[in-house]
């Protein structure tokens, strides 16, 4: 499902002395089937980005697309829109209530308003996804470790079917291991089901590893975005407003300045690997 | 909707009034409620009213800010004025079935409505123009003469200070958990009582639980520093009484002897 977003600005509690602008003027464009990493320190408006593309937050001004729907204005209908486009916030975690894992995961698709045997395969399609075992469905979500917790909180969004999957900071608060299994689900997940895939983040090795497309937001606006190699090509803006290039494409710059004949666009760790060894014969 | 909230919330501003001791704006607060209930007639109210938008100016929290306030107690506004509508016998107005206006009534009920509202007002410039911090200290300095007596003064205060500090902690983290399950489709604001109630579940069962989390890690995080009760605790900021709480004071003693002299007015009116 394409997303455009267009002339969006958000100005958060308006009139107040709390108020403060939160989204100016953004622009872009993302294209069906696309998995696009978002980045930008904390506070420079990605949550309330995100928010925006599934309607729980509205515009003050500007306009967005998601596939036929257009949403204009603070009084814009955006019924139904969070089952097209699929939020995982950030600590997803923290939003489970049910007594059982299957109960918490059936959330979204009841409220859908499906039929009993339509949720049981989808919650079964979810957990699937994540990589839960089908005997977990019975326990209480607030019995199994933080990892799975987790999976559980993303597999209630999965369930929904959305054409679109949001994930706010999806690691953040895991060991390294958990990390990528989560990140290798998500592609997985991205690749299955043909999602659009939006991953918001801190780190420059995952949006590296994962994307194929970046945003970067910096104080509410759009300051780059483009591929990976368009982005990363700007290493100087980007820690100018304290972000960086993943430290092995830094290493890669490095190497080029001092006159090594290796290609500019490495971003990970393995391609370093390939391409050194090239060079070597 | 839980940002209309704005009970115990602190205002930053720089005023005269932000600056006055916490001591001496909790006592005016309590003389201030006891004093509205002295009101006899309308006069006083408008001289209240008055004062109001005059304490707002000097204080430099808008009107508007402080009439948000008044937003979550409609409900009880409401109740409160039709049951005094209603229910004051009196020269009778207007009759349909059991219900029956009085001429008392149409009285009684602006009179508590506004009772209500000038509460609410004038007690929350306590808060908007005092941290927490700084309240909960002048209350411990306030009821440092009863711990002779056995009362645990500064947990009185520790406690209070913490459940302050934690009322936009937790506003902020209702909004989260909402906006996560308005994200699954969850339909807050639909159907009938008993389906709202229900759609409560989902919210104030994660909300509990980070509750307990937090009281939790705030627990070990004050261990870890040593924390242990009042005894010998010594104060980075002192409370000072100064000239300018003196002039407050007599400002205020003034405005309540106005107040009250209104009573006489409306006698002789």
């Amino acid at each position: 499902m394409n997303i455009a977003v267009e002339n969006l600005s958000y100005i958060y509690a308006p009139e107040t002395p709390f108020e403060k602008v939160a989204l100016k003027d953004i622009n872009f464009t993302i294209e069906s089937g696309e998995f696009v990493g978002l980045i930008g320190h904390s506070g420079s408006g990605k949550s309330t980005l995100v928010q925006h593309l599934n309607g729980l937050v509205k515009p003050t001004s500007g306009t967005i697309r998601i596939g036929d729907r257009v949403i204009t204005g603070k009084n814009a209908d955006t019924k139904g829109l969070c089952f097209t486009v699929g939020l995982v916030f950030q600590y997803p975690e923290q939003q489970l209530f049910a007594e059982t894992i299957y109960q918490d995961i059936a959330f979204g698709p009841s409220n859908m308003g499906l039929s009993q045997t339509e949720i049981d395969l989808r919650v079964k399609t979810a957990m699937e996804l994540v990589g839960l075992s089908p005997e977990l469905a019975g326990k209480s979500p607030f019995s199994v470790s933080g990892g799975q917790k987790r999976r559980v909180a993303i597999a209630g969004v999965l369930a929904m079917e959305p054409k679109v999957l949001i994930l706010d900071e999806p690691t953040a608060g895991l060991d390294p291991k958990g990390r990528d299994e989560i990140l290798n689900s998500i592609r997985k997940i991205h690749k299955q089901m043909d999602m659009t895939v939006i991953l918001v983040s801190h780190s420059m090795e995952d949006v590296a590893k994962y994307c194929d497309k970046l945003l970067v937001l910096n104080e509410g606006e759009v300051i780059l975005t483009g591929t990976l190699a368009e982005v990363f090509h700007h290493a100087d803006r980007l820690s100018e407003i304290g972000l960086s290039v993943p430290q092995v494409t830094l290493a890669v710059h490095k190497l080029r300045e001092k006159g090594v004949d290796i290609p500019e666009n490495i971003f990970t760790v393995s391609d370093a690997v390939s391409a050194i060894l090239q060079l070597r014969g | 909707m839980l940002k209309d909230i704005t009970i115990g919330q602190y205002y930053p501003s720089e005023s005269v009034v932000h600056k006055l001791d916490p001591r001496l704006k909790i006592v005016l607060s309590f003389i201030y409620i006891v004093a509205i209930f002295f009101i006899k007639n309308f006069w006083g109210f408008l001289v209240l009213g008055g004062l109001t938008i005059a304490l707002s100016y000097a204080a430099k929290v808008p009107m508007k800010f402080l009439l948000k306030g008044l937003k979550p107690l409609l409900i009880l506004m409401t109740i409160t004025a039709l049951l005094n509508l209603f229910m004051t016998d009196g020269e009778i107005l207007w009759k349909w079935g059991v219900l029956r206006v009085t001429k008392e009534g149409i009285v009684m009920s602006a009179f508590m409505l506004l009772r209500i509202v000038f509460l609410v007002l004038g007690t929350s410039f306590l808060t908007y123009t005092t941290t927490p911090i700084t309240l909960t200290s002048g209350m411990e300095s306030l009821l440092k003469p009863f711990s002779k007596i056995g009362v645990p003064a500064h947990e009185i205060a520790m406690m209070m200070s913490i459940a302050l500090r934690f009322i936009p902690t937790l506003i902020e983290e209702t909004d989260k958990i909402m906006a996560a399950q308005k994200a699954r489709g969850a339909a807050l604001s639909e159907g009938n009582i008993l389906k709202r109630a229900k759609a409560l579940v989902p919210i104030l069962i994660p909300l509990f639980v980070s509750a307990f989390r937090r009281a939790d890690e705030l627990a070990v995080a004050m261990e870890s520093r040593c924390y242990h009760g009042g005894n010998d605790r010594t104060k980075l900021k002192e409370l000072k009484y100064q000239k300018k709480d003196t002039i407050a004071l007599i400002l205020f003693v003034g405005a309540i002897a106005v107040i009250l002299l209104c009573n006489l007015l409306g006698a002789a009116l």
